[in-house]
């Protein structure tokens, strides 16, 4: 399939394009062009959360089809960038919360932080008000913690996952991060129960 | 302070503030905000090289729009259908095949009705909705019920596929339509056996 639109064109226009034309193959070869230009950026994504490379083939294809399929959806109120960046994450997610429901994965535990009540991360949901609750992660947490906990219970990651989407290379990866971010927590509520502990 | 966390459509006019303007600030000072724009930015930077082969499903064969006034044709052709199936039938090698393999958890029962109407040179498929399914998919058996191919057909009920994409004039052949919601299959269609006219 070859494509005669150069690059200087806009994605708008290739989008107009695509749904618009009269011509169904003008309609497809413009849709070629305008997903083929992120092809490359929404399988590096997807790299991200696939268990492999072929796992991510498989989600970045998702993705673009879902996207091609609702090209007609798109209306217009962003760019077309930050569109297929919405769907291609959603498509990661759910691919991640696929997999995870397949595998039936628990929640990682922290041995020091069971059977003493709720635990740090219940607490920080337990706070209503969203604002407060992040400007808890914030007080308490690094930056590199607090994205570590937003991807794990305001996305449901896995620790496997987050590692990956977080690029970490260390040994322990997400895991490591997760336990040492409630940790933190753990002590942080403590220190706000005045003396009443769910830790040791 | 009240905080909106941003949604994707307004990430690019987010990501366009300077680092040092109070409203970029306010957002990066939200954890969940601060994630989905480093997100977003990292998207962007990623590799600009295309990738042809995940866009090879773009190639897959074009499908005739069904025209509103052809639909009182259904009837009439449904008989022909019914023909055709039954000679289909009758000419079918009832050995013992491989079945075609359904995913999630072993064989679904099928659950929702289709049907296949002959027109000109291409067949209507169509089938009844399927609560919370979000597209379709047409599959395609040989002889030996091993995969022939698959058509897309999105949220579509009906599918036009042209006879010749399927096969040779007289060639026998399997079909069922798979539902999915998020890309899982929820229910399938009863495997139906034809012969191409």
């Amino acid at each position: 399939m070859s494509n005669s639109w150069p690059s200087e064109v806009a994605d708008e226009t290739l989008l107009q394009e695509a749904v618009q034309h009269a011509q169904p193959d003008r309609r497809r070869r413009a849709a070629s062009e305008l997903l083929g230009r992120y092809s490359g950026r929404v399988l590096d994504w997807c790299r991200r959360y696939g268990r492999d490379e072929d796992d991510a083939r498989d989600i970045a294809q998702t993705a673009l089809i879902r996207a091609y399929e609702n090209l007609a959806s798109f209306e217009g109120r962003s760019k077309f960038s930050s569109w297929l960046f919405a769907v291609t994450r959603t498509t990661c997610l759910n691919a991640v919360k696929k997999e995870s429901r397949r595998r039936d994965e628990p929640i990682e535990d922290d041995a020091s932080l069971v059977d003493h009540g709720p635990t740090p991360e219940e607490r920080l949901m337990s706070i209503q008000a969203e604002e407060h609750r992040w400007s808890v992660l914030r007080d308490v947490l690094d930056d590199e913690e607090q994205t570590a906990m937003v991807l794990r219970y305001g996305e449901q990651m896995l620790p496997d996952e987050i590692t990956r989407a977080m690029k970490l290379t260390s040994k322990s990866g997400a895991r490591g991060l997760l336990q040492r971010a409630r940790r933190k927590l753990a002590t942080h509520f403590e220190q706000v129960d005045g003396g009443e502990s769910n830790v040791p | 302070m009240s905080h909106e966390c941003v949604t994707p459509e307004r990430l690019d006019s987010w990501l366009a503030l300077p680092a040092e303007d109070p409203r970029r600030q306010e957002l990066e000072a939200c954890p969940r905000c601060r994630v989905l724009l480093a997100s977003y930015a990292e998207f962007l930077d990623g590799p600009k090289d295309r990738d042809p082969e995940l866009l090879k499903f773009l190639n897959a064969p074009a499908r005739k729009a069904v025209r509103p006034w052809r639909r009182w044709q259904r009837p009439l052709a449904a008989a022909a259908a019914v023909l055709i199936v039954a000679v289909g039938l009758s000419r079918w090698d009832f050995g013992e095949p491989p079945r075609p393999s359904i995913q999630r958890g072993g064989e679904a029962s099928p659950s929702f009705a289709a049907e296949a109407v002959a027109e000109e040179d291409s067949l209507l498929f169509s089938w009844e909705p399927v609560a919370e399914a979000d597209h379709y998919v047409l599959v395609i058996f040989n002889e030996d019920l091993s995969e022939r191919m698959r058509f897309p057909a999105e949220a579509a009920m009906e599918l036009t596929v042209e006879m010749a994409e399927i096969g040779q004039p007289g060639q026998a052949f399997a079909w069922r339509v798979l539902a999915l919601a998020d890309s899982d299959e929820i229910e399938s269609s009863a495997l139906s056996f034809m012969q191409l006219p």
